[in-house]
Formats: structure tokens, sequence, C-alpha cells
């Protein structure tokens, strides 16, 4: 029972649930499946307005790239075609190993950006493989890079009139390889770290581009810019991807869980770090011998 | 606050507060199939189908499932005619205590309507919310693929039945 919660709001569209939103100010709170206001509702917050009337739930793939209407459930986009056919399945991919069939079948993708845990996978992803987030308001949308998202908690910069409508993740160029690696006690438990990196290759094989983000470090995923320099126009032989990796995790603060010390999680991610980097360039590496025998 | 939906089948209209979880509701309403286990969504004790779908009833608020249609272990079966998967459990030795049992029946249910030959893996994957604490998870497997089996070969006969 969540007590503080006093009234559930039915908005029929976007233009009803800004109102509300907005008549609101922090104590209407927007929500999709709900899963997080089920045990724990941020301190101003007491009544909901569903967001399930507002037909969000579609996912579309076009040459912009992979866009997630908030309601998408993880199990969802985990199922979705269009989602396995994008970067090589990376974010079906991911979507599947979060939590369990149970929960996913509950989670949306908007609640889980937003509703941030030590253990999230997908901000992980989005971080790398930098999406945009849309983000409505009564005077319009914004849209912002998931770096920018996830600097700070976004429940504490979004505003209480505002509302997560779209996620989109761009289409990669040509050459483009893209990983998420996590690691956990078992198969269907929290990542104690993850890694996630989207790369690409210049035509002569070398690295074009890299973008590596970590997780489960600490509560807010992070972009290792080190990585990023380490590998920037270099071949990306095995020396060098584990050197990236160690240089993406001594940059990175590691904070203690109730699960493993950080000293241990440091060491995990280095590798969990290199092994996503191995899948990211083998998989931009297939795409450019597919392109010069065609 | 009332919440027009449907409960196995039934159109019925729940009374409930805008704070209360699903599970406890549909206990208050008689519907006691549905176990309280963590409260966290890690068990599965309090499994339901949502629409079809396997959910966690401990994680759902029961204001959120307005016009949506809820099937609880009640709906699944008779006492005196059990479903196929509900025979199978039990002729595969599949529960003990019983108490996670609703959970994977419903799971099961959820899986097979999707999948009716499905893969060792892909049962494993579709019952990797639900935990077993007496049993073991091998006889479950079995009892899955046992009730795969048996209902395979009464969709078959149904087919030949409808094709003479």
């Amino acid at each position: 029972m969540q007590g503080k919660i006093s009234k559930i709001h039915y908005p029929r569209n976007t233009r009803e649930l800004l109102a509300l939103l907005g008549k609101g100010r922090g104590r209407v709170a927007p929500v999709g499946g709900g899963v997080s206001f089920s045990f724990s509702v941020p301190p101003k917050v007491s009544e909901l307005a569903s967001m399930r009337a507002l037909g969000l739930d579609g996912i579309t793939l076009d040459r912009k790239g992979l866009h997630l209407g908030a309601l998408v459930t993880i199990a969802g986009l985990a199922s979705s075609p269009r989602a396995a056919r994008f970067m090589g399945g990376l974010l079906a991919g991911a979507a599947a190993r979060v939590a369990a069939t149970t929960n996913r079948n509950l989670i949306t993708v908007g609640g889980n950006a937003v509703r941030l845990f030590i253990w999230s996978d997908l901000p992980v992803v989005y971080c790398a493989a930098d999406a945009r987030f849309m983000v409505r308001g009564a005077k319009g949308a914004r849209r912002l890079a998931a770096e920018q998202f996830y600097k700070t908690q976004p429940l504490t910069w979004l505003r209480c009139s505002e509302f997560i409508e779209e996620i989109t993740i761009p289409a990669p160029g040509p050459r483009a390889g893209a990983a998420y690696e996590k690691f956990c006690e078992t198969e269907n438990t929290f990542a104690l770290v993850s890694a996630a990196a989207c790369v690409t290759l210049d035509r002569a094989g070398k690295c074009a581009s890299a973008r590596l983000a970590l997780g489960g470090l600490r509560l807010l995923p992070r972009m290792s810019e080190k990585a990023a320099e380490t590998l920037r126009g270099e071949s990306p032989s095995p020396a060098r991807l584990r050197d990236a990796a160690a240089a993406a995790v001594g940059e990175a603060k590691a904070v203690r869980d109730i699960r493993v010390t950080a000293d241990y999680k440091r060491e995990l991610a280095t590798v969990v770090a290199r092994r996503a980097l191995e899948k990211a360039f083998a998989a931009a590496g297939a795409q450019r011998s597919g392109e010069s025998h065609a | 606050m009332k919440i027009p939906l449907k409960i196995n089948g039934v159109t019925k209209t729940l009374e409930a507060g805008p704070g209360e979880i699903l599970l406890d509701v549909l206990r208050r309403e008689g519907y006691k199939g549905a176990k309280f286990g963590c409260g966290q969504g890690f068990c599965g004790a309090c499994t339901v189908l949502l629409d079809g779908e396997p959910v966690n009833a401990c994680l759902l608020l029961a204001g959120l499932v307005e016009d949506r249609e809820i099937t609880t272990i009640e709906g699944v079966g008779a006492v005196d005619r059990l479903h196929p998967i509900q025979e199978a459990f039990l002729d595969a030795g599949a529960v003990q205590c019983g108490y996670c049992t609703p959970g994977f029946i419903l799971a099961t249910k959820a899986l097979l309507g999707k999948t009716p030959e499905p893969a060792e893996g892909e049962i494993k994957g579709a019952l990797d919310g639900n935990y077993c604490r007496c049993t073991g998870y091998v006889k479950i497997v079995d009892a899955v693929k046992l009730a795969a089996k048996r209902m395979g070969g009464a969709r078959l006969g149904r087919r030949l039945e409808g094709a003479r």
C-alpha cells in the first residue's frame, strides 16, 4: 500500500496530461508501468497521472534511427523485430537482460530511464549509443543527449511539468559495431557492473570513433573520454583494447554496494569493458570486411 | 476509487484505494491463488497475467489496471477439471508445498500460448521470474515439456477431428 498516493488521474491526451502536471506543481507525477511507485514515491508526489492513453507504446525504425515511445515495455523492446535488426540487436539484447520476465512485462522504457538504480542496464546503453531523450513540457519539447540526461539524476532536474515522450537511438554510420556486456552473480539478477561500447572503423580498419559507457560503478552511467582518446586513430589490437578499458576504469569513481566492494567492481569493470570493446570492434570489423567483399 | 476491469473473463468493478497494490486487492476479493512472497518483484509468487502476460501483482498499483484483463490461477481450470498444465505439474511431481505453483502455472500458460513447443532454454527464460524453494527446477521444466506435449497432442487431435 502506498498511502501517500491520494488520487490517480487518467488524462486522455498530452494536453490533458500537461495541464494536470502544470496544475499539480510537483504533486502530480506522470506514470507508465508504475513499478517504482509501488515501492517508493518521491517526496512531493501525492497524485499520479497515467500515461496509458497517450499512445506512446510504439517502436519505429527509420533513417534517423530507432524511436522508442516512453510506454514501450522492456519486454516489448526485447522482443521487437525492429529493435533486433538495429545496431546488431544492441537495445533488444540489453533489454532482454533487464531483471526477469515478470518485471520486464511491467517496466516501461520511460520509467526505467528516469528512475535510476545502480544496476540499471539501458541507461548505460543509451549513453554509449548517444541516444536522445525527447522531454515534453507545457512550452514544447526539448531534446537532450543521454550524457546530458544522466549528468545528474534525472528526477532532480526534470521539471515537474515535464515527461519523457520518446527516446531515439541514432542510426550508426558505416563500419559500426556495438555491444553490451554485464556481469551478474546469476543469469537473472542485477548487474554488478556493465559496459556498453559503440565504435566505428575507418576504411583502413583503424578506430574512427569509440564511445564506452560503464554502469554499476555508481548510480549514474559514466562515459569514458580516456577510452575514446586511447582508441581513436589506432588499430583495435588486444593490447590497445586492454589499455582503453583500464583507462576507462581508471578515471571512474566506484562506490561499494551491499554486494561487493568498490575495488572488486573496478577489477570486474576492466574485464567487462574490454569484452564490450572486443565485441563491438568485432562487429564493426565484420561490417568492414562485408564492405570490401561487396 | 472504482476500477473497471476483467478478471478471469468476468467484467468487474473493484473498489480500491489509489495507492493500493493489485495483489492486496485481488486477495481481498477472494483471489487467493496469487501469494505474497517477497513483495519486491523477485520471487513470482504473486504472478498474474495482465492482458495475457505474466506480471508481479505485488509491483502493480491496482489503479493502473483500469480496463485491462487479469487472469489469476482461479481462472485456469477448475477443481474438478484441471487445466492440462495443472495436470502436467501433478504428474511430473513439480509441486511440493505449492506456494509458488500458481505463479509457475500462469507463467507456463503465457509461454505455451505464444510458443506451443518451447525449447528448454525458452522454458527457463519464461520462468525466470518465478522461484521455487522446495522441488528445484528440473521437475518444473519437465512439467512444462509434458504440458506442451499434451496440449500439442490435443491441438493436433482437434485439427484431425476438424479435417474429418
